[in-house]
C-alpha cells in the first residue's frame, strides 16, 4: 500500500476582495508540514480527499 | 551503392546511434537531476527527480554506471527484504500509449548482495487499462542492457485521461542492492540507443513536477526568492517566480529558517501557505507569516538566510 499517511489535515483561510474564505489545507503528510491547494489535480490534496471520504481523515476548521 | 541506397544507410547508421530525438516518455531516466537531495529513505518523492520510492531503505545517487555508454549517475537502491518494494516513475497522461500498439521499455541495472531480479517490471495505467503487463525480469551482478515490449491492449475511451506508471518490484524474499540507469519507455517494438538529453534539457522537465529555491549556489549569503507585499503586521503575499509551467497548482513545504525582509529589518517566517485563489499552474503565490512587525502595504521580499533555507513546490503525480 502506497498511500501517503496524513496525521493533520486543518482549513487555513485567506482574505481577498474583501471575502474571508478556506483556501488551502495545512497537513502534515509523511511526517512533513505542508500547504496544500484546493485543487483536485493536486496529489496531496485528492488523497486528502480519499480519505475524508473514506473516513479515516476529518479536516479541521481554519483557525 | 547508388545514392538511394547510401541515404537509406545513413538513415539506419543515424537511428542506430540515437540521433532520432524526443523518443523517451521517461523523464530524468538517466538520474541526471537530484534537486531535493542525493539520497532519500523515506517514502514516495525525496531525491532523484520524478521516481518515487516504496519500502527500501535507502536510494542514493551513484557514480557506478555501464562502462562508455555515457551516463554520469545510477540510482542505487537498497533493499532490506519487504513486501511492496517500489521504485516507480509515472508519466502523465500515458502518453503514446494506443490500444494494439507497442511500447518498449529498455534500462540498465546490475545488482549486488542477494537481489537476483525484478520480481515484477509493472506497466499500469490504472484508470483505463490496469495492468498492461508485469514481467519478471533477472538481473545479474555486472552492468547489462534490459528490454521488454508490450502490446497496449484494447481500450474504447480515452487512452490520454489517465497516467502511466512505470514501477520495479523487487522479491520480498530477496535483499542487498540494485543500480539502474538509461530507463527508457518508447512507442513501438524496438529498444534505440538510450537518448541523452543535456541537464538543463532534463531539469526543465523535471520542474513541471517539482521546483525549489534555496541558496545552494550562495552558501551563506543572503538569496531573494520572491516578492510581494504585507497585508498586515504579521502577513505577506510574496509571488515567487517559476520557469516552467507546473503541472497543477503546487504543494508548498519549505525548510530552514527564511525571512521576510524590506531591506531594513529581517522578520522570521513562522509559517508559509500556498494561496489558491491567487495561484495557478504558472504563478504561485504564497502568503507568509512572521510573528509581528511588517508594515500593511509596504513592498517586501522573501530570502533565504543559509543553504538550508529551501522552499519546495510540488506539482508531482
Amino acid at each position: 500500500m502506497n498511500s501517503m499517511n496524513v496525521t493533520l489535515a486543518q482549513y487555513a483561510a485567506t482574505t481577498y476582495n474583501g471575502a474571508t474564505f478556506n483556501d488551502s489545507i495545512k497537513a502534515t503528510i509523511d511526517g512533513i508540514t505542508m500547504s496544500v491547494p484546493l485543487d483536485p489535480a493536486n496529489r496531496h490534496y485528492a488523497e486528502i480527499m480519499r480519505q475524508v471520504t473514506a473516513g479515516t481523515l476529518t479536516i479541521e476548521a481554519a483557525d | 551503392m547508388s545514392s538511394k541506397a547510401r541515404g537509406l544507410a545513413d538513415l539506419g547508421n543515424a537511428f542506430d546511434d540515437g540521433a532520432l530525438s524526443n523518443r523517451n516518455m521517461i523523464i530524468n531516466g538517466a538520474m541526471q537531476v537530484w534537486q531535493r537531495g542525493t539520497s532519500h529513505s523515506t517514502s514516495g518523492y525525496g531525491s532523484v527527480d520524478r521516481w518515487q520510492q516504496f519500502n527500501n531503505t535507502l536510494i542514493s545517487r551513484s557514480t557506478d554506471v555501464p562502462t562508455n555508454e555515457g551516463f554520469q549517475y545510477s540510482s542505487k537502491i537498497d533493499f532490506a527484504g519487504s513486501a511492496d518494494s517500489n521504485f516507480q516513475q509515472p508519466i502523465e497522461n500515458g502518453i503514446g500509449l494506443t490500444s494494439g500498439k507497442s511500447v518498449t521499455l529498455s534500462f540498465w541495472a546490475k545488482a549486488t548482495g542477494g537481489i537476483t531480479r525484478f520480481e515484477n517490471v509493472f506497466f499500469l495505467n490504472v484508470t483505463n487499462f490496469g495492468i498492461i503487463a508485469s514481467p519478471a525480469v533477472s538481473i545479474t551482478n555486472s552492468w547489462q542492457r534490459y528490454t521488454l515490449t508490450v502490446t497496449v491492449p484494447s481500450y474504447s475511451a480515452s487512452q490520454y485521461s489517465d497516467v502511466l506508471q512505470i514501477r520495479f518490484d523487487l522479491d520480498p524474499t530477496e535483499s542487498g542492492s540494485y543500480y539502474i540507469t538509461g530507463v527508457q519507455l518508447e512507442v513501438g517494438d524496438t529498444a534505440t540507443p538510450f537518448e541523452h538529453r543535456s541537464y538543463g534539457d532534463e531539469l526543465a522537465r523535471c520542474q513541471r513536477y517539482y521546483y525549489q529555491v534555496s541558496n545552494d549556489e550562495q552558501g551563506s549569503a543572503a538569496t531573494r526568492y520572491g516578492y510581494g507585499h504585507a497585508i498586515s503586521t504579521t502577513i505577506a503575499k510574496i509571488i515567487i517566480p517559476i520557469y516552467a509551467r507546473l503541472r497543477t497548482k503546487p504543494t508548498i513545504s519549505y525548510s530552514g529558517t527564511p525571512n521576510l525582509s524590506d531591506a531594513t529589518a529581517p522578520f522570521a517566517v513562522t509559517a508559509i501557505a500556498i494561496e489558491t485563489v491567487t495561484s495557478s499552474s504558472n504563478t504561485v503565490c504564497i502568503s507568509v507569516n512572521v510573528a509581528s512587525g511588517l508594515t500593511q502595504f509596504r513592498n517586501y521580499y522573501l530570502e533565504g538566510t543559509n543553504n538550508t533555507s529551501v522552499i519546495k513546490i510540488d506539482a508531482e503525480l
